[in-house]
């Protein structure tokens, strides 16, 4: 009912001297969370205003379903909205705040009465019902600007970095609160967000954007297991892939893949968590000196390597029992079956099946 | 090397604001050449633990020795500290090179030094190409390259860098805190910074001091600090995600939970009672039911998965207590985890341990 299609859409500013949005084609599935991710000025948020109207397209055309909504005023396209402030009634208490955007809808007032109820229970604000808005935390108060939003049940809802300002303690709740919403919602969502680990938690699918364009899409665990470039290797992960540019390599990457492979190769990846390391005395690996060790995310060990020219990141177990002390000579290794291959253009390029 | 003197000496410092006591008799000593991190949560007195070395706070009682000296009647200026402040702000009509150059143009360096002192720094932080832009014209991480380059540029042995990398994407701060660690090495000098992320007090730190209730609770190397707290706050607080409480009693000389006791090894064996607070690492929270030697078994509800790609953490619920377990995103244990199931949970007794007055008392006995 309410895909979202984006076709050829370009958006400059400055007469040009500023691309936010290239010649972009993508389809947001109705029913579908979908969280545009990238750094900052990539043109996720500029993207999200076009679809909500409140940006004009410099070119192509944006579709809900089948009607052109291209020149369709924000107040007519029928979406709901939360921003990164939520916007409430100061006055209102919180239950008035959810009614207000159902006064003018074809409802009697016990489905009215229902529907605020509903949503009272399904976002967690029962303590704080007949309160004012005024007095309410920063979680709180943006989770009543989530149940205005989607309070008329309408097809699609745009929600551009709803978490950014909520204040630390509180931000675990909203996570959840919105992760229950988006499973039980049926609605087109589009939600754009910089925090990885936001989107990750979050989506359906995540939209990956780098300088005005769809970098790849893909489920959460597509995007970070099956990285279609250079960029969405190393923007999901903390730290990203490590990366091993063949022509500079050429030793370490035939180690690493094994076999003789394609030239159109010019680039290794794998990710951090993937390296093994272990002793100089082990039979195979790649010699590499330790330059730094240091406890990361649960008690894992990020090693920094170096091996010649090329460093390298690993991510040790918490229960390692490697010598990892600076200076100390190991040798790493990555399972083939972990290991990405990129073009020159950057993309991926298919594994080849191993012959054993 | 034992008998040298501290580049910083910390020496009884304790500050109020009001009623509000930030400091409480703190002794802290940072050697030359370290990388030391005072590692604090926000409003723990971090900054002004860094202020007061710089002259820019005086404390209410204790004193500070830098270079061996007292430095009461040393004004801020004559103390030789190189400086990057918590929020900075260039000036916007100036270029990003007599932003780097600011504080050697205030105390009338030679142009020649200015310059030489300028692109050296430069060079260290990798913005070598931005000298002639204004900060408009930069980036929130090239700005902050800039304040960062601004803060090194005069050449001592000593500087403060007060949580630099505060508010900047995560991305940013990977690269970051590699060239930090890096650059201090390169200059062989000593810095002394604070954050508020454990992360990076682990990732930037050859020495890491946990602040917290006024003092230095314990300062070492991060990798002892982390793999034996002395300190509750350390334990709880210096590491990513958080370590759980555990409702736990110490009865007979056992460590009592809901979901069941274990035996405790003391540090003192006749204290078999005592008032302790039991606290564990999320990763040795295992999600399954496979208790090797004694550990506490129990079931919980799932109630989110937070994916960090290589890594999820699981926030769990378990009789009204809520606790995280952090499991590679490649185990099989996350398989079976949907939001609400109930999932079996194992905590070895080994990864439990107690506290007292803020103290390590003792651990469970595997």
């Amino acid at each position: 009912m309410a895909d979202i299609r984006l076709e050829g859409l370009h958006k400059e500013f400055d007469d040009g001297d500023v691309v936010a949005v290239r010649d972009l084609n993508l389809t947001f599935k109705d029913g579908t969370t979908t969280c545009l991710l990238g750094p900052s000025g990539c043109g996720k948020t500029t993207l999200m205003r076009i679809v909500a109207g409140l940006e004009q397209p410099t070119g192509g055309r944006v579709y809900f379903g089948d009607k052109d909504v291209t020149d369709v005023k924000t107040r007519d396209r029928d979406l709901g909205m939360v921003f990164q402030y939520p916007v409430v009634y100061q006055g209102a208490t919180v239950r008035e705040n959810i009614a207000l955007p159902l006064r003018g809808e074809d409802l009697t007032e016990s489905e009215k009465n229902d529907r605020v109820e509903e949503l009272i229970g399904l976002i967690g604000l029962e303590d704080v019902a007949d309160k004012g808005v005024t007095g309410l935390d920063s979680g709180n108060r943006q989770k009543v600007a989530v149940a205005r939003a989607v309070a008329r049940h309408a097809p699609i809802i745009l929600f551009d970095e709803p978490i950014t300002n909520v204040d630390p303690d509180m931000k675990l709740q909203v996570k959840r609160t919105l992760r229950e919403l988006f499973t039980r919602l049926n609605q087109t969502i589009i939600y754009v967000t910089h925090d990885q680990t936001e989107a990750m938690t979050l989506a359906d699918e995540i939209a990956l954007m780098n300088d005005g364009a769809i970098d790849q899409m893909a489920p959460p665990r597509g995007l970070y297991n099956d990285s279609a470039s250079l960029f969405s290797g190393w923007f999901l992960g903390n730290p990203g892939m490590d990366f091993v540019p063949v022509a500079d390599n050429s030793e370490i990457a035939l180690a690493l893949v094994g076999r003789p492979f394609s030239d159109n190769v010019a680039t290794l990846g794998f990710r951090p968590e993937f390296v093994s390391v272990n002793g100089s005395d082990a039979t195979s690996g790649v010699l590499a000196t330790v330059k730094h060790a240091a406890i990361t995310t649960g008690g894992q060990v990020l090693v920094n390597l170096q091996s010649g020219d090329l460093a390298v990141k690993a991510k040790l177990p918490w229960d390692t029992h490697v010598d990892v002390r600076p200076g100390i000579t190991v040798k790493w290794s990555v399972a083939s079956d972990r290991l990405h291959m990129f073009d020159a253009d950057e993309s991926a390029v298919a594994m080849p099946p191993s012959d054993s | 090397m034992s008998n040298a003197v501290p580049l910083v000496q910390y020496s009884s410092i304790s500050k109020a604001f009001g009623d509000n006591v930030v400091l409480d008799g703190l002794d802290f000593a940072v050697d030359e050449g370290e990388f030391a991190v005072v590692f604090g949560q926000s409003a723990s007195g971090k900054s002004v633990l860094l202020r007061i070395l710089l002259g820019l706070d005086q404390p209410d009682q204790g004193t500070v020795a830098l270079r061996g000296s007292d430095v009461a009647h040393e004004k801020p200026g004559d103390r030789k500290i190189g400086y990057v402040p918590q929020s900075f702000a260039l000036f916007p009509d100036k270029s990003v090179r007599d932003n780097i150059g600011y504080t050697l143009i205030v105390q009338h360096d030679s142009k020649a030094t200015i310059q030489e002192a300028v692109e050296r720094v430069a060079g260290l932080l990798d913005i070598s190409e931005l000298l002639d832009r204004t900060p408009d014209q930069l980036s929130g991480g090239q700005k902050q390259r800039v304040a960062i380059a601004r803060g090194l540029a005069l050449a001592t042995d000593l500087y403060v860098l007060d949580d630099p990398l505060v508010g900047l994407d995560f991305k940013l701060r990977e690269k970051l805190v590699d060239d930090l660690r890096e650059t201090r090495e390169a200059l062989g000098v000593t810095f002394l910074y604070a954050t508020a992320d454990a992360t990076e007090a682990l990732a930037l730190a050859s020495q890491v001091g946990v602040l917290a209730e006024g003092v230095i609770q314990e300062y070492g190397p991060p990798n002892e600090v982390y793999r034996r707290p002395d300190r509750f706050a350390s334990m709880h607080t210096l590491c990513f995600p958080q370590s759980i409480r555990l409702p736990a009693t110490l009865t007979d000389g056992e460590i009592v939970t809901p979901w069941g006791s274990v035996p405790a090894a003391m540090n003192t064996p006749d204290s078999k009672q005592a008032e302790v607070s039991a606290l564990v690492r999320p990763e040795r929270v295992a999600l399954r039911s496979t208790p090797n030697g004694n550990a506490i078994e129990g079931e919980a509800t799932v109630m989110l998965r937070e994916d960090l790609g290589a890594e999820e953490i699981v926030y769990l619920e378990a009789d009204g207590h809520r606790f995280t377990s952090l499991v590679r995103a490649d185990s099989a244990d996350l398989g079976q985890l949907t939001l609400g199931a109930k999932i079996q949970f194992t905590i070895p007794a080994n990864a439990i341990v107690l506290f007292s007055d803020g103290a390590r008392v003792g651990q469970g006995r595997s």
